[in-house]
């Protein structure tokens, strides 16, 4: 063998050990892609025996998504240009892994029409590692990007810098929003940035930078912008970037829009001073106190109404200027708002307060609660305190006149009682003399005869004391009715018996009507239903001539209960219409006839209505001259069943209660029936007495009368209710004679609890007071429970 | 005949004791007065009356208190007691109730009324009264 062919068998040897010998993998394919030739390092890249690649398409061994790659991008690239570089591919491993390589490749003509295509793989498994990273990199990179953007648009505020070098801006998104410019173009200059400030702004935005960039240090500006129509403000803070060496090389720094925040504080310290203005100038003192009563504010006004300084008071407590004895109410009416938590109402307390000099002023405070963040607890009191001293003058006044003019209605109606007394007894003597001689002189018609008439004038004038007394009591509100159970038809026939012989001397007929369809009893006040039959019988046998009079009795069941309908018709003259109008009025004498009839006082109507309105019903009449005319009134009747209601059964509890009566005859009687229960009892002599009492000391209940002198019992209720320390939730139950759904109303609504009927039946005052007793203590006054137990009440007492 | 009853008379004034004597004694009844509760009280022992007329208002102790220490004394605490009163008062007339009386008559009282009320408080036969003496019934008003 000749030196050449030894080199090129040499060369031959050595270009076959190299591709053999080759650290990345070499594989020569066909035009169609058949590996014609492998080296060992891709079989030991791919774990594959080289017998197994003989006549295997290189394209099944790279993964599914590489051959896409190989067949979209590779192949077409080769077949234009002749070479690949560097595509990064996986190839499929005999394991079942797969392996990222970088594939270059060149196609080179062979023997014949074929074109080789001679591949290198390297393994890229690094570089693959680096590219990833570098991808999530970016990734997070512009989500940084993203956050921040979205930061400095939530706080209007941008970042900006400035190389000093190139006299270049940069931005962020956020800083063209603040200065109303186009995000889309690149940010102006210096000069121009400093040219979107207000003229008088500019020179001092200049300078600040300036002054910074001079000494290397940072700095802060506030300057206004013109925004279209608007002026913003802008908030600028910058600080020196400088170079590793330490010269400085530019500015960075943000931007912040601070218009809102700016013009928020301005109306803020405008209402403050607003707010402060009418503090300082208000008549009222406006203050400021803890929970302690220790006083944070409080408005100059105190100098005009309490006469001191408000540094004077600012740090004192509250109870420094209270009067002593009004504190402890004062302060408990304040804590019972707090616990309330009802604090939309409003609350006013009155009390006494002290000035500087010793005088004393009544005040109205209306506080409203300062409340803590959740607003769930007061932690202060803001008040608003009202000199009110001469408005109680006028208040106290007005009352005392109101009990002045109670005393006097009083001492008028005792006046007319003790009178009456006086009155009864010489009459006792007149008319029972005049009778004894009327009877003694049965012998002398004559003497017998003036006897009769000193007799009858003697009732006369007694029948006038009768209707005067009624009539002040009535107009006094001082009668009460008494009811019992009695007998509708007894009462009528016994006005009958009354004025059979009156009416018989005239030749009328006196007849009564329907007494068989009444029920047997009814409850009633017997004695005043038969003043009031007797009356208007009376008037119809007075001032009729012929004919007669009847007496129509009916009683209906309507669902409110029985109703009891009393007519009176007589065949008399008549009444006109304008007669008929005057006719229950007081003193009122209506001719009814042609002829001079003797007149009574005119009150005998007039009490027959009040007495029918007081026992809840109608009076009225129908008449016209010539056909004579009825009278008629209408009265509910109270169930009787209630008389038989069995008595309640609640456990006894002995406590403290407080009578409220005006009669020494109902407090004897109520301290007698209810001592042996153990109760423990106080007297009040009336209203005031009473208010004046449960001001002193707490009670577990209250009986309370109605009609008292000085005071009612309608209002020493309300005064109880509404501001009484220790018993503003104590049951209170009324005694009135008065019955009827009207009085219980009243009784309700003036915040009693129940009623109780007088006369007092004793089975019924202790099963109430039992009742009331067992209501829990503290138990809030609740108008529909007191409803309900009221009836309850009257159920088992009426 | 049966012994007439006695009936004790407790009234201040001369003129309403004396008419009331009278018309007792025409009646048929023996009557003493007493002036005060205190004579009332000694008359009750000597004259041992069957029944006893008590006004309220009297010098010195008043109705109520007689008829309290009436009550409180064993021999004499049966004797039925009927006030004759010209106060009107409910209360007045509840608390003399509620100390024991038996029954009350208003002043100026009606004659038959009168002796009817007294014929019953004694619980003697007496006939059906008459209109004018049930009217007392339907309250005090003559």
């Amino acid at each position: 063998m000749d030196l050449k062919a030894a080199v090129r068998a040499g060369e031959a040897a050595t270009s076959a050990e190299l591709f053999e010998l080759s650290p990345c993998g070499l594989v020569v394919c066909d035009d169609a892609g058949r590996i014609i030739r492998a080296n060992a390092s891709f079989c030991e890249m791919t774990g594959l025996d080289p017998a197994a690649l003989k006549e295997a398409n290189i394209g099944s061994l790279l993964t599914r998504a590489s051959f896409f790659i190989y067949k979209a991008r590779v192949a077409p690239q080769l077949a234009l240009t002749g070479s690949v570089q560097e595509v990064s591919l996986d190839l499929k491993l005999a394991d079942g892994q797969s392996l990222a390589v970088l594939l270059s490749a060149r196609q080179a003509p062979a023997e014949g029409a074929t074109v080789l295509t001679h591949i290198a793989l390297f393994p890229a498994r690094e570089r693959r590692l680096f590219e990833q990273e570098q991808l999530k990199a970016r990734r997070e990179l512009r989500q940084y990007r993203d956050y921040l953007q979205m930061a400095e648009k939530l706080a209007n505020v941008g970042h900006w810098s400035y190389a000093l070098a190139t006299g270049d801006i940069q931005w962020s998104p956020e800083v063209y929003v603040i200065y109303g410019q186009d995000p889309q173009m690149k940010a102006p200059p210096l000069n121009d940035v400093v040219a979107l400030y207000h003229p008088d702004d500019r020179d001092m935005a200049r300078q600040a930078m300036d002054s910074a960039l001079a000494d290397g240090g940072s700095f802060t500006y506030r300057a206004r912008i013109v925004r279209g129509d608007d002026i913003g403000i802008v908030q600028v803070h910058g600080i020196c970037e400088r170079a590793p060496g330490g010269e400085v090389t530019g500015l960075f720094g943000i931007c912040r829009d601070v218009t809102n925040f700016i013009r928020n504080q301005e109306r803020l310290e405008q209402s403050e001073a607003r707010y402060r203005l009418l503090a300082d100038e208000s008549n009222d003192i406006i203050t400021i106190f803890d929970l302690s009563g220790c006083i944070e504010y409080i408005s100059p006004a105190v100098k005009k109404i309490l006469g001191y300084e408000p540094d004077d008071l600012v740090g004192r407590n509250v109870r420094d200027v209270i009067h002593r004895d009004d504190c402890d109410a004062t302060f408990a009416a304040y804590s019972a708002y707090v616990r309330n938590k009802n604090w939309d109402e409003g609350l006013r307390v009155r009390y006494r307060a002290v000035h500087k000099d010793g005088h004393v002023i009544w005040a109205e405070a209306h506080p409203s609660p300062i409340l803590d963040e959740a607003g769930e607890r007061v932690v202060a009191f803001q008040d608003v305190v009202r000199d009110i001293s001469h408005q109680k003058a006028t208040e106290d006044a007005l009352a005392q006149a109101s009990i002045e003019a109670n005393a006097a209605a009083e001492a008028k109606a005792q006046f007319l009682a003790n009178m009456s007394h006086e009155l009864r007894t010489p009459l006792t003597s007149i008319i029972g003399f005049s009778a004894l001689l009327r009877d003694l002189l049965a012998g002398n018609d004559d003497l017998r005869r003036h006897s009769q008439r000193i007799h009858s004038a003697g009732q006369g004038l007694l029948n006038l004391i009768n209707d005067i007394l009624d009539h002040s009591k009535l107009e006094a509100g001082q009668l009460e009715l008494d009811l019992a159970p009695a007998s509708v038809a007894d009462i009528a026939a016994d006005v009958v018996d009354l004025l059979s012989l009156q009416a018989g001397n005239k030749g009328l007929t006196l007849t009564v009507e329907g007494a068989d369809g009444l029920a047997p009893q009814a409850l009633i006040d017997d004695g005043r239903l038969h003043q009031v039959l007797l009356n208007l019988v009376g008037n119809a046998v007075k001032f009729t001539e012929t004919g007669g009079v009847t007496i129509s009795l009916s009683q209906s069941r309507l669902p409110d209960g029985d109703r009891l309908r009393v007519s009176v018709r007589d065949t008399g003259p008549g009444i006109s219409e304008a007669g008929k109008a005057r006719l229950f009025e007081r003193f009122s004498q209506v001719d009814r006839s042609a002829h001079d009839m003797p007149g009574g006082t005119g009150l005998g109507l007039s009490i027959c209505k009040q007495l029918v309105e007081l026992m809840s019903g109608t009076i009225g009449v129908n008449s016209a001259p010539g056909e004579g005319a009825e009278f008629w009134f209408e009265i509910p009747l109270p169930d009787m069943n209630l008389l038989h209601a069995a008595p309640v059964t609640v456990p006894h509890r002995p406590g403290r209660i407080l009578v409220v009566d005006d009669q020494d005859a109902v407090t004897d009687l109520l301290v007698n029936l209810l001592t042996p229960y153990g109760h423990d009892i106080d007297v009040a002599i009336n209203g005031y007495d009473g208010v004046q009492a449960s001001q002193r000391a707490p009670y577990d209940l209250i009986l309370m009368d109605i009609n008292m002198p000085v005071m009612d019992g309608f209002a020493a209720t309300r005064s109880i209710r509404s501001g009484c320390p220790f018993n503003a939730d104590v049951p209170i139950l009324g005694l009135t004679a008065a019955g009827g759904e009207a009085r219980l109303q009243a009784c309700l609504s003036a915040g009693m609890n129940a009623m109780l009927a007088k006369p007092v039946m004793p089975s019924a005052l202790l099963n109430a007071v039992a009742l009331w007793l067992n209501v829990p203590a503290g138990t809030a006054f609740d108008p529909t429970a007191a409803i309900r137990m009221a009836s309850e009440t009257k159920y088992k007492t009426a | 005949m049966t012994e007439p009853r006695r009936i004790l008379v407790v009234e201040d004034n001369p003129d309403i004791a004396e008419l009331v004597a009278i018309r007792l004694g025409l009646a048929g009844y023996n009557t003493c007065k007493a002036k005060d509760a205190d004579t009332a009280m000694r008359l009750v022992g000597e004259f041992k009356p069957h029944g006893i007329l008590l006004d309220i208002g009297l010098p010195g102790r008043d109705g109520f208190s007689f008829l309290q220490g009436l009550k409180a004394t064993v021999p004499y605490q049966n004797i039925p007691v009927l006030m004759l009163t010209a106060r009107q008062a409910m209360g007045d007339i509840q608390m003399a109730m509620s100390l024991g009386a038996k029954d009350y008559v208003a002043k100026p009282f009606d004659d038959h009324k009168l002796l009817f009320r007294i014929a019953r408080m004694l619980g003697d036969q007496v006939a059906k009264p008459t209109a004018k003496e049930r009217t007392y019934v339907w309250g005090n008003r003559s």
